[in-house]
Order: C-alpha cells, then structure tokens, then sequence
C-alpha cells in the first residue's frame, strides 16, 4: 500500500505501465468552500473534499481514459484490469501520434499558490461576503446576490514518457451582482489565486456603481451600432477565440479559425494570446496534460491568426511544436489574454460616436461554430451612448452577429485589463474594454403592450 | 458500505448540534466513446462514488462532499461543514427551515430491457460506426462530424433525520451528433443532434439513429440548396414539437422555479418576470397549458422521488394560459407557505439539491396536422432550431430555425432560410391559437446553480400555430 501521495501517484502509474504501452496518472487531491448569499443573506455554504487520479493510456493506437477515486491499491489493480479490457475491444485511433518522452523542464508559475488563501478562515471568508455587499450598498444598490469561492489543490502528474511533475494552487473568486431596480443592474467579478490582489469592497462600489445608474432604462431602436464592451462582456465572447484555436475544435467543426491559419481574422489591432504562464491567471499552470510546460502562445498577431494549439500528438500530425496545451482529451487553452491597447474607458467612450455601452453579456449561443455567427444578451448595465457622451440607460436589445465581424470590427482597446472567469466565461480572459464598430442588434418583435412587466 | 457512512454522517450532524440533516451516497458508472471524422477518439470510463451531506446548524445551510468513502474521511466533512456553518451564521438574516413532508421510505429503480453492461465496448463503437457511414453515404456534401454516445447507471441511497430513507438506481443512455452540411460555394449549416432516456440500450436503439441523424443531413442539405428568405409582415407560425419543448423549457419552466422567483439564483442563472404573487396571472392563451412531470417512464427527466426525499408528481405550472403552479423545493416551498412538489435535483454527490425541471411539455389539443395548417395563408413551419437564448428572467427570447417552410395557402412549400422568432414570453404564449394531438419530447442538459449543475431533461409537446408573428431578422 503506497503511502504518501506521491508513492500513490508513482504505484499507479507502475501498475499502468504494466499492462500498456503509454500512460499518464494525474493525480488530484483538493478542497473547495463557497458561500453563496442572496439579497445580502446567506444561502448556503459548501465545502467539498476531493481526489482523484486520471489516467490516460495507450495499446498501440489504441487509447482509453479513465478517473480513479478510490486509490487503495487492489482498487487501482482492479480498475486498470477493466481498462485493459476495455482497450482490448476499443478499434485504433490512426492520428494518435503518442505522449511526450521529452522537453519536461521544472517552471514555477508565479502566484499559483497563496498559503495565506489556504488557510482563510470561515470568518474571514463570510467577513468579504459582508465586505462586498455593504460596498454595494453603499452606492446606492438595494440588495446584492453573489458567490465567494475559494480552493486549494495539489497536484501530482507522471508519465511513462518520464514526466514528474507537481504544484500546489489556490483560487479566490468573488462575483456579485447589485440591484438598485427590477430592471438596473450590475455584476463584477474579482478573481485571483492570491490574496493581496482580492478586493471585494471594490467588487461592491463598482456593480453598486452600475446598478444605480442603470436605473429607468430607455428603449432604443435595434439596428447596426458602435459598442463598448466592459472587460465582462468582452471575456464572454473572446473566450471562444481561444476554444476555437484548439486544433481539436479545428478538426471537429466547432471553430470559426478553420482553414484561416495565416489569414486575417481580426483588425490590426488585434492580438490574442493563450497564456499558461500568466501570473495568477485561473488556468495558469506549470505543466499540460502531459507533463510539457505550459507556455504563451500567439494566436493572432495584428489580426493574423498565427497558431493552432496542439499537444505532442497532434503537433506531429502538423509538423509543428507541442504548444503545451495538452488535455486529458484533446489540446486546450489555458488563459486567452487580449493585448492591450493604450486608451482609458473615458477616451473609448469618446470614441463611440452613436451606440451602446455593455458592460455585461449573457446566454451567447452559436447558430453555426464554423461561421461563428451568434447572438447574445447584454445583461445588467447597459447605456446608449451618443457623439461620445453617455445619454441614458437602455434595455431590451440582443446582440445578433458573428465573431468574424466582431473580432474584424474592434478599432480600440483599453490599457487597464482585468482578468475574468465564472459563470459565463469557463476559459477564463484577461481583457480590456473594446470598442467594436459596426455591431448587429435585434430586439422583440413583439407588439407594444406584450411583455411589458 | 456507503449507505452506512450516508446513516454515519446524519447521525454524527445531529450529535454536534445539527438542526437538520440529510445524506446522500451515490455511486457512478459511465462510459464514453466518439468518433470525429470517421475516426474514433478516446474512449474511457468511470466507476465513482461519492457523499453529499446537508445540513442546517445556527439556521445556516451547509452543503459538503467528498468522494474519499472512509469513516474519518466522513467525520471530517460533518465537522468542517459544522464549522463553516457556524462561521457562515453571521450572515442568516432568516434561519433556513423547510416545509413539513412526509417521511418516505422507498425503493426504485429503472429497468433495462437491453443492460448497459450486455453492450460491449466494440457494440457501441460499431453503432458510431454504422451512423458515420450511413451519413456518408446520404447524399449531400458533408463537413465536419462529431458524434459521442455515452451510458451509465447512477445508484443513490438517500437519508434524513426526518425518517425518511430511498434507494434508488437509474440508468440511461445518450447520443450527440454535431455535423456540418455544405452547398458547395462556401455556405454551410450546423445541426446538433441530442438524445438522452433512462433505462438501458433498448431506449437507443428505438431512437433509429442512422435515420434520424441522414434525415437531418438531407433535409438541411435543401433548405442550404433551396431555402428563401422568410417572409415579412404579420404571419402564421407553425411550430413543430422541438421548437414547443425549447419554449415550454425555457419561458415557462425556468421563470415558474421558486428559487428565482425568490431571488436565489439572482446572481447568476437570474430571476424571474414572475412575482410570488402572480399566481392566477394570465400569460398566454387559452390552448396552452404546460406541465413539468418528473414521472413519465424511460424519459431524460425521470425520478420518483426527488434528491429531498419527497415524492415525484405531475405540476400544471401554466394552465389555459394562466400561471397556476411553481416548481418547488422544501425551503422555497416553506417560505411560500406551502409543501414541496418534489422538484429538487442534485446532478451528482457534488452537488446540492435546487429547484429544478424534469420533463417540460405542452399538453396535447385538438387539432390533427393537416389542420394546424389549413386555412394559413401565409406562414411559416418551423421544425427545428439552432440558435437560441433569452434573458435572465425569462422574458425576451429568440429561436433561429434549422429546418423551416413555407405555408402558402395551407400547405407546406420551399424550404426557409433562417427564420427567427424573436419575441416575449406573453408574446409567443399568447399567440397561441391551436395545439395538435401528438407529443413528442427532446432531451436537453439544463445548467443552473452555483457551481454549474447540468441535469437530464426533456422537452417537449405537440406541434402548434402561432398567430399574427412578425419574424425578427
């Protein structure tokens, strides 16, 4: 019986190897807590330990993954027998180019790990909750609604490839959205791996903000508008961008880059990375699926797309380098940052000659992946803006477009960018605001008087 | 094993000064296979087990998990979720009671004709297999595929200390196919196809899916080839039954779930149009009348009982056209002044029991199909969507059609590119103007919850005619 979780890890992949070809264990064990508070009182908490060990593995052509919970080892000997077997009647994969057996290096991510976030307490924790709110309130915000999170997790990964890899992580997020009227809004997110950069009186002051000065929304008519995109909104989108770069999401037609390697697809001012490496991003990483270091890739530079993410398999069957975004399944990317630009959200207001000010976005829901043509609904704060000032607040209009038209649109970005991820934005972005020109809006075509509550 | 650590873990609640507890252990088995391309992917599978255990201390609730199934481990969990609810107390402004139900004691399960475990791993890579080459072979112009089918078997012993204690194990199978169809001079259309029942390989094998997946090909192959613009102005919609599930789903099961309602979800999956005072509110008309039941046999929804213990029924959530029940939970109901009507769903030990839906389809009326078209002048059938989406509470929604028709003088013409129904949920409800006889229901994965929760459902109903549409652009 192996002892620490190391040994686990090692005996499992000892015993893996034994009976096929290629494996990789990666072994997981972890804590998460949330407070989930409602209109300023709590709802629940919830506190969750977990572990597991992944295993990925390889007979031949043929491969297989499967997740160990119970991690005894006649458990561990029992579950890879009916893998084996599995394999066995599974039929080869002929584009499964193998694992990495080389360019393992030991990185060391900066601010992966906050001792000071793991050991937070629950009186800590339901203190920011109270901090949030109150800095909702005292903005103007009639009630607040949101979630406090934080986790911890170890991590172990091996390979018979000879990767030997481990960290330890932490997360904090904190997202709550303020309400001031049935139909004003607003919702910030702070989310980060350390605690020096959480703040969540910041988080309060700033939806509160939004909430009270969304009040009495206007109807404006729908139609093709100049927009500003708050970092909120703007991550919903361009989180694609970096799911559709995945060579994955390529070969299996959920991708608008298709077949666009080396072409525009974005304005000149567009560059995109997926970035492992970023300090305190929520995806960040020392090591991919297979033990390669994580790295910062280049997707599109000046509004050229410039690189397909791989991992070592799928590399070879391009003549090209791992990019280090190996999943246990398939290439995936880590954090998608936009480069920033060099306005402050003043200027790009100044910018926006007759349109609207999103700040945040909601259920975005693609009619066609290879197209990229979607629609999505600006939620909470949303201002008409007009000559380059502020007019009002506005409600009712759904955005109806593509993202080719959108990413070739945007024509300034913002020096500040914030980093987000929650709910609505799984691969989390750092972004800044961005202009965009040109965007398609629809609204109801109900008549007057339906739906008017 | 896990059953006694589900009994161990109420017990050792209570003792430490629980007002409330209940346990559920559940165990896991799936398996998953795809093939892209033509070329299988990875396959794998999962045997997992887990507890989920809630609890109510100094009237704060506490959901906690773990999947490590040993006493210390269990003991751990009780007293760490103690702890944080003790912590977390500072910020009940209404300590957390729940609507008195009875104590069940119940076992159920789903039968398989055709066992999960009889199929082999070859069996269901052949089924992929054969899907593949049947499209191959369907005459029209493809570009990419993906296709996956999954199984599996969740067993779930479930214990309160109210008395109540089910055991319970539901199996299912599922199917999803994306594929893209071209017309040769760069246009394409997408098409998602999505299949779920509980019970075993007799469910999938019904679902004809060669067919059904070459039906898709073709017919959005000459809506590609052939489609016309919709038509403007005031017309006619029929909706075919996927279109009514996708409606019924998400602008009459979702804004009736009292979470929302009472603003529980507000921070992210949203509220809702509807007041707890709007009981008796008219919202559409006379012919729709909408139902969430949990307890329609083999469906993607099923339960008996749900992961609070109470017992599954029929809910009339929108009757004649009139809001006339919401969906519930035991805390949701107690603060409603009522009883729970069995709506709460975990989607696994990880996580804690919400309001949720099960199946959600309007009930049949009276018209046959040749009848829901006669006497359009102008119009359009839709049969199925691709884009969809509407708003947090439930209110302004749009369905951009897959599959859609002309009806020119009461029959079905062209095929229609892209007709969009963008509108209110009053404004599609009360265009309601008849119903056909015949129900047929589509399975989705609904997401909800703080994290993310994805359960089974379905949706569904018959087809039906929308009066006085102005299709959107």
């Amino acid at each position: 019986m192996a002892e620490s979780f190391e040994d686990l890890t090692a005996f499992i992949l000892k015993a893996a190897e034994k009976r096929f070809d290629e494996a990789v264990v990666h072994a997981v064990r972890s804590r998460g807590r949330l407070i989930k508070f409602t209109n300023g009182g709590l709802s629940a908490g919830r506190l969750s330990m977990d572990q597991t060990a992944s295993v990925f593995v390889a007979k031949g052509k043929k491969v297989a993954v499967t997740a160990l919970k119970e991690l005894e080892s006649r458990q561990v000997e029992k579950s890879l027998a009916k893998l084996e077997k599995f394999v066995a009647k599974e039929k080869p994969n002929p584009e499964y180019g193998g694992i990495a057996d080389s360019g393992f290096r030991k990185m060391d991510v900066m601010n992966l790990y906050d001792p000071r976030v793991e050991r937070l307490t629950g009186e800590e924790l339901s203190g920011y909750v109270s901090e949030g709110v109150d800095g909702a309130l005292s903005r103007g915000a009639k009630r607040a609604s949101g979630t406090l999170e934080t986790g911890y997790s170890k991590e172990i990964l091996r390979s018979s490839g000879g990767a030997k890899c481990s960290q330890k992580s932490t997360s904090l997020t904190f997202s709550l959205r303020a309400f001031s009227d049935k139909d004003a809004s607003g919702h910030k997110v702070c989310v980060t791996r350390a605690l020096q950069h959480f703040k969540p009186w910041d988080v309060g002051v700033n939806a509160g903000d939004l909430a009270r000065e969304s009040m009495n929304p206007r109807p404006v008519p729908a139609g093709k508008m100049d927009v500003l995109f708050d970092p909120m909104a703007a991550a919903v989108m361009m989180q694609h961008v970096g799911e559709a770069a995945s060579i994955f999401s390529v070969e299996a037609g959920f991708s608008f880059l298709e077949g666009k390697l080396n072409k525009k697809v974005g304005s000149d001012i567009l560059t995109v990375f997926d970035d492992g490496t970023l300090p305190g991003g929520m995806a960040s990483t020392n090591f991919d699926a297979e033990g390669i270091p994580a790295q910062k890739t280049t997707l599109i530079r000046f509004g050229v797309l410039r690189n397909y993410l791989h991992s070592t398999g799928t590399a070879k069957r391009y003549g090209v380098q791992t990019t280090g975004n190996a999943g246990i399944i398939h290439p995936r990317p880590w954090n998608v940052v936009v480069d920033r630009g060099n306005y402050d959200v003043h200027e790009l207001v100044r910018e926006t000659r007759k349109g609207v000010f999103v700040t945040n976005m909601w259920y975005m829901r693609f009619q066609n992946y290879r197209t990229g043509e979607f629609s999505a609904i600006p939620r909470d704060a949303m201002f008409y803006v007009e000559n380059g000032r502020i007019a009002h607040p506005v409600k009712g209009l759904r955005l109806s477009d593509s993202m080719p038209n959108l990413m070739g649109g945007i024509e300034a970005l913002s020096e500040k960018r914030e980093q987000v991820f929650g709910w609505e934005v799984e691969t989390p972005v750092k972004c800044g605001h961005m202009l965009a020109r040109g965007m398609r809006f629809t609204k109801s075509t109900a008549k007057a008087g339906e739906g008017a509550r | 094993m896990g059953s006694d650590l589900a009994d161990f873990a109420v017990k050792h609640a209570l003792r430490l000064g629980a007002t409330y507890a209940e346990a559920r252990f559940e165990k896991i088995r799936a398996s998953m296979f795809s093939l892209k391309n033509g070329v299988p992917q990875l396959g794998g599978f999962e045997e997992a087990s887990g507890l989920g255990l809630r609890l109510v201390f100094h009237g704060a609730m506490e959901y906690c998990s773990t999947d490590w199934m040993d006493k210390g481990h269990v003991e751990k969990l009780v007293e760490g979720g103690m702890k944080d609810a003790a912590a977390n107390a500072r910020l009940v402004k209404d300590p957390v009671l729940l609507s008195v139900e009875e104590a069940e004691k119940a076992k159920w399960r789903v039968k398989e004709k055709k066992k999960i475990d009889s199929v082999g791993v070859d069996e269901k890579l052949e089924i992929l297999a054969g899907i593949d080459s049947a499209l191959a072979e369907c005459e029209v112009k493809l570009g990419s595929r993906f296709f996956s089918l999954g199984d599996g078997t969740s067993e779930k012993y479930y214990v309160n200390s109210e008395g109540t204690r089910i055991a319970s194990a539901t199996p299912g199978v599922g199917f999803y196919a994306v594929f893209a169809v071209q017309d040769g001079k760069g246009g394409s259309m997408q098409r998602h196809v999505q299949k779920h029942e509980t019970g075993g390989y007799e469910r999938l094998f019904a679902w004809n899916l060669e067919e059904t997946v070459c039906g898709e090909a073709k017919a959005i192959g000459r809506v590609l080839a052939e489609g016309v613009p919709a038509p403007e102005g005031e017309i006619s919609v029929v909706c075919a039954p996927e279109v009514v599930g996708i409606a019924c789903h998400e602008s009459v099961g979702h804004p009736y779930e009292a979470d929302r309602i009472l603003g529980r979800e507000g921070a992210q999956a949203g509220e809702s149009f509807i007041t707890q005072n709007d009981m008796g509110l008219r919202i559409g008309s006379d012919a729709a009348t909408v139902v969430d039941d949990p307890t329609i046999p083999n469906s993607a929804g099923h339960y008996l009982y749900d992961d609070e213990g109470v017992k599954a029924r029929r809910k009339p959530l929108m009757v004649n056209g009139v809001v006339s029940e919401f969906l519930l939970n035991r805390e949701s109901a107690y603060l409603l002044g009522m009883t729970s009507n069995g709506s709460a769903r975990a989607m696994d030990y990880e996580s804690e029991p919400i309001v949720r839906m099960s199946n959600t389809f309007l009930l049949p009326g009276n018209y046959g199909d040749d009848e829901l078209f006669e006497g359009v002048r102008k119009g359009v059938y839709v049969k199925s969507f691709t884009e969809w989406n509407i708003d947090d509470k439930r209110m302004n929604q749009k369905y951009v059609s897959c599959e859609a028709y002309l009806i020119e003088n009461g029959r079905v013409g062209k095929p229609v590119k892209r007709a969009v129904i963008e509108t209110t949920t009053p404004g599609f409800w009360g265009a309601v103007e008849a119903v056909g006889k015949k129900v047929e229901c589509f399975a989705g994965t609904c997401g909800k919850g703080e994290p993310m929760q994805g359960v089974p459902v379905s949706m569904g109903g018959p087809p039906l005619r929308l009066k006085g549409i102005r299709l959107g652009v």
